[in-house]
C-alpha cells in the first residue's frame, strides 16, 4: 500500500521525505504549483 | 543606450500607448508562442522538454525580429516535469503541434468541495482519477525526480527573464504569476479546468444557482483579495508595462444575460478597483468581446488596453473609444500576403488607430504553427514598426 495516498497524513509524508529539509520552509508555496502543474498540465 | 534604458524606455511606450498620449513610434508586443520554436528550425518534439533549444530558440528571436516585449519567453510548458511524473496529462506534443484535451475535474455538485478545499479534492480526486492505476504506484523516486524537473523548470523561469531583460531589455508585461499567467475569473476557471467546455454549458442551463453560489465563492477566495491589495497600492507601477493582465475567452460561450450574472459583478469590481487606482489592465479578449462593449463604456482612457482576437480593429475602435487596441495584425496575412501588402497593412493601423496613443501592435493569435506566418512578413513588419515616426 502506497503510503502517501491519504490526505493530509500521506500528502505532508510525501512533503517531508521529498523536499530536502533547506526546502521546507518554503513547502507550502512550493508544493502548490507543483500540484498545479501535475493537476492541470 | 544600454539594456536597462531599453527596458524604461519600452514601458514607456507601452504605458503613453495606453494612456492616449503620442508616442514616437507604435509599440509592438510580439505575440509569439511555439512558432519561434519552429522558425529556429527545431521541432517541438526537440524542444519542449529541452531548455537549452527553448532558449536557443527565443534567442534565435529576438536577434531576428526586435519586438518592445513578448508574450511568452520560452517558459509556458512544463513537460519536463509532467513527464518526469510518468503518466502523460492533458497537454500533449508532437513535431508541430501542443494541444490539450478537453477535461473536468468536477461534476456541478462537487464544486463546492473543490473551493472549500482545493488540495484536499486535487490530493483525494483529482489527481487519482487523472492518474488512474498509476497513482497508486507513484513511489518516492518518482516524486523526487518530479520534483527535480520542477526545480530546474523554476530556474529556467528565472534565467529566461534574466536574458530577455539583461541582454535584450525586454520589459515585463504584468506583476502576474509569471508560470500560470493571469488572473483567473471563476467562468474562465469553469470552463478550462474544473467543468470542461461541455460541463460547463449544460450546467449554464440546468444548474445556474449552484453556479452561481460557486462564483461568489470563488470570487471570495481569489478576486477580493486582489481588490485589497489594488487598495493598497501606489498605483501603476514603472517595472511593468501593465498592471495587470486578464484573458477571457469564456465569454463566448455565453449569452449577454449570462454574462450580466455569472462574469461581469466579478470582472466589474476588478476592473473598478484598478480604475481608482489609474492603472492600466491588459485583457486578451479571445473570439469576439464587440457585443458586450456597453459594459465597458463608462471607464476612462488608460484603464483598458484590449488585446483583440476576432473582433476588426477599425470596428473595435468605434465601439470602444477609450480602450487602447492591442493586436490588428492577422495571422491570416502573415501567412497569406506579400511583406509589401503586410507592411501597408501596418501602416494603416498605426495611421488609423495609432495617431494620438490608443494603439499598441501585436499579432491577433498566439502565433503557434508554421502556417501562422511567413518569416520574411514578420520580418518586415517589425523592421517597418521600429523606423516608422508617428
Amino acid at each position: 500500500m502506497n503510503k502517501y495516498l491519504s490526505y493530509p497524513e500521506g500528502y505532508n509524508k510525501l512533503v517531508h521525505d521529498m523536499l530536502p529539509f533547506y526546502l521546507r520552509p518554503a513547502k507550502k508555496m512550493l508544493m502548490r504549483l507543483l500540484l498545479v502543474i501535475l493537476r492541470d498540465g | 543606450m544600454n539594456k536597462k534604458e531599453l527596458q524604461k524606455e519600452r514601458i514607456a511606450l507601452f504605458r503613453d500607448a495606453a494612456n492616449f498620449k503620442h508616442v514616437d513610434r507604435i509599440p509592438h508586443l510580439g505575440c509569439v508562442v511555439t512558432w519561434k520554436i519552429l522558425d529556429a528550425g527545431y521541432t517541438l518534439s526537440e524542444a519542449m522538454t529541452n531548455f537549452d533549444v527553448l532558449e536557443k530558440s527565443v534567442r534565435y528571436f529576438l536577434d531576428k525580429y526586435p519586438v518592445d516585449a513578448m508574450l511568452d519567453i520560452g517558459i509556458r510548458n512544463q513537460f519536463n516535469v509532467t513527464e518526469a511524473f510518468g503518466t502523460p496529462g492533458y497537454y500533449y506534443y508532437n513535431d508541430e503541434v501542443v494541444g490539450i484535451h478537453d477535461h473536468a475535474y468536477c461534476t456541478v455538485d462537487t464544486l463546492m468541495d473543490f473551493l472549500n478545499d482545493p488540495d484536499r479534492y486535487t490530493w483525494e480526486k483529482i489527481l487519482p482519477e487523472k492518474y488512474g492505476e498509476d497513482w497508486k504506484k507513484k513511489d518516492l523516486a518518482t516524486w523526487k525526480k518530479t520534483f527535480s524537473e520542477y526545480m530546474k523548470y523554476t530556474k529556467f523561469v528565472l534565467k529566461m527573464a534574466s536574458v530577455t531583460g539583461k541582454e535584450y531589455g525586454l520589459p515585463s508585461m504584468a506583476p502576474n504569476n509569471p508560470m500560470k499567467g493571469s488572473i483567473q475569473f471563476a467562468i474562465e476557471e469553469l470552463e478550462a479546468n474544473l467543468l470542461g467546455i461541455k460541463g460547463l454549458s449544460l450546467a449554464l442551463r440546468r444548474n445556474a444557482d449552484q453556479l452561481e453560489t460557486f462564483v461568489r465563492g470563488w470570487d471570495e477566495q481569489h478576486i477580493d483579495p486582489i481588490i485589497e491589495e489594488i487598495k493598497k497600492s501606489n498605483g501603476p507601477s514603472e517595472k511593468y508595462c501593465f498592471d495587470a493582465s486578464i484573458m477571457m475567452l469564456a465569454h463566448n460561450l455565453l449569452r449577454p444575460e449570462q454574462f450580466e450574472r455569472f462574469y461581469w459583478p466579478s470582472l466589474k469590481k476588478l476592473l473598478d478597483a484598478y480604475a481608482d487606482k489609474k492603472m492600466n489592465v491588459r485583457i486578451f479578449a479571445e473570439g469576439s468581446i464587440l457585443r458586450y462593449a456597453d459594459y465597458f463604456k463608462d471607464y476612462p482612457k488608460g484603464v483598458l488596453t484590449f488585446h483583440i482576437e476576432k473582433d476588426d480593429p477599425f470596428e473595435f475602435r468605434q465601439a470602444f473609444p477609450n480602450a487602447c487596441i492591442m493586436g490588428g495584425m492577422t495571422t491570416d496575412m502573415l501567412y497569406m500576403s506579400s511583406p509589401e501588402e503586410c507592411v501597408d497593412y501596418t501602416k494603416k493601423l498605426c495611421d488609423e488607430l495609432g495617431k494620438d496613443g490608443g494603439f499598441i501592435f501585436s499579432e491577433n493569435k498566439m502565433l503557434s504553427y508554421k502556417n501562422d506566418a511567413k518569416s520574411e512578413n514578420l520580418l518586415a513588419v517589425c523592421e517597418f514598426l521600429n523606423s516608422y515616426k508617428m
